[in-house]
């Protein structure tokens, strides 16, 4: 097979201080050059993506959870905007996570020069009292999300999810319209054709936008190590226990691992049978719980 | 001893090529879903406890063991018993990763079907032998 056979090329690498970086010329927007490294492929199609989005959308924000993801999409950005990140970051404060994520934002939203937005969430009092606990506690971020896309009057919304980590996001578009209470209509999802993805939509519509949706989580650390981007230590074990997912702290667990290093959560990740977010409470508290989240706006 | 190697020649680890991404397609019922549920339950790729759960959902239901509850996540989908949306999950062997596209078989989802198939690089077509050809086979065929 011709792809089995292909040299890896050697990879520019981006310059995290300069922010200088460049795609290749023989990289088509799509990724779909078989020749190309997988990551190569990954990151170029989210670039398009985000590309995409900002040639479209003049009020744009990007979410910053502090995780892992959304710190390769801020990365991602900084490459497709020449080490500039162009919209808004946005972090909703729960006040519940771990002391370590709060020390790196501080860190990174300075040395990334991110214009970065910071919004408390309201009180668990204020949300619907029906969702079981965890569910509960996790819709305050959407709540927050929703109030900041009005004070912002933002039109859409980048959200690092992908369709590997739960059984409702792999149903997701890129681009993906929302109700006018940031709603999600699963049963009305625009087509989505090779790389054409709709962008037009009536006025006042809402979208978020999903430029990792392709990505699996293994994809995402041999990113991580080929990039060196900078992580929350809470990743890495220590004592036998590391996080591999990471949330609030009172509905996050951590997983049994001796993995302190990233190469060894790589090799983790290869055998691994635990699901990623086994250690998300709101996941599985019941049979519906997620998607009452989601279908009510939660990324 | 030890030998430098250059990121250009160090071998490539068999994850790390691009999945090939595989549709299946067919009439509605014919099993498109179950088929996949339980080649990743063969396969040994469903996560812990997965199969306890989706057991678990189907006695809620009164269903036999469904396999379909592993791709149709969501709660109409379990309910009717149908694939609405399309959905991609991520299987691999041990000589390559594969994405596997579900789509739905009922007419009125035929652009979420679409918008599966379009990015896939081969399609396995599903056919109930007992039931035969019908006409959304003719069409996703």
């Amino acid at each position: 097979m011709a792809g089995d056979t292909v040299e890896i090329t050697a990879h520019p690498r981006f310059d995290s201080r300069s922010g200088r970086a460049y795609l290749p010329a023989h990289r088509n927007h799509s990724g779909m050059d078989a020749a190309m490294n997988h990551l190569d492929a990954l990151e170029a199609q989210s670039v398009y993506i985000l590309r995409e989005a900002f040639n479209k959308f003049e009020r744009l924000g990007m979410l910053w959870s502090l995780g892992k993801d959304s710190n390769v999409m801020l990365w991602l950005a900084r490459k497709a905007f020449l080490g500039h990140v162009p919209f808004t970051a946005l972090f909703c404060a729960t006040g519940k996570k771990f002391p370590e994520m709060y020390a790196f934002q501080d860190r990174y939203s300075v040395e990334w020069k991110l214009n970065f937005i910071r919004r408390d969430c309201p009180p668990i009092e204020e949300i619907d009292p029906t969702l079981p606990p965890a569910a509960r506690s996790a819709a305050r971020k959407t709540e927050a999300l929703k109030r900041l896309i009005a004070e912002l009057d933002l039109q859409a919304v980048i959200a690092g999810i992908r369709r590997d980590e739960e059984a409702t996001r792999a149903k997701e578009r890129v681009f993906s319209p929302r109700g006018e209470n940031a709603e999600w209509d699963f049963r009305d999802q625009p087509p989505e054709f090779w790389d054409q993805f709709k962008t037009d939509f009536a006025p006042g519509t809402h979208l978020r936008i999903h430029p990792l949706l392709h990505w699996t989580e293994l994809d995402i650390w041999l990113y991580i190590q080929r990039e060196g981007i900078p992580l929350v230590p809470l990743y890495f074990a220590k004592n036998g226990k590391r996080y591999r997912s990471l949330g609030d702290m009172d509905i996050t667990n951590p997983i049994d691992s001796d993995a302190d290093t990233v190469e060894k959560i790589i090799a983790e990740l290869r055998t691994t049978r635990v699901a990623e977010r086994s250690g998300r409470a709101m996941d599985h508290e019941s049979e519906d719980a997620f998607e009452r989240l989601r279908s009510a706006g939660y990324m | 001893m030890s030998i430098a190697v250059s990121p250009s020649t160090t071998p490539r680890r068999d994850d790390e090529l691009s999945p090939m991404k595989l549709v299946i397609v067919g009439y509605v019922d014919h099993g498109k879903s179950t088929l996949i549920g339980r080649l990743l339950h063969d396969t040994g790729s469903l996560p812990d406890g997965k199969m306890e759960a989706v057991r678990a959902m189907s006695e809620r239901r009164g269903m036999p063991m469904e396999w379909a509850f592993v791709l149709d996540a969501l709660q109409a989908e379990r309910d009717q018993g149908i694939t609405i949306d399309t959905t991609q999950i991520f299987f691999k062997t041990p000589r390559r990763p594969y994405v596997i596209i579900d789509a739905p078989g009922h007419k009125e989802f035929l652009k979420n079907m679409v918008s599966g198939a379009a990015s896939a690089d081969a399609a396995i077509l599903v056919v109930d032998g007992k039931d035969g050809v019908q006409d959304q086979t003719r069409r996703h065929g």
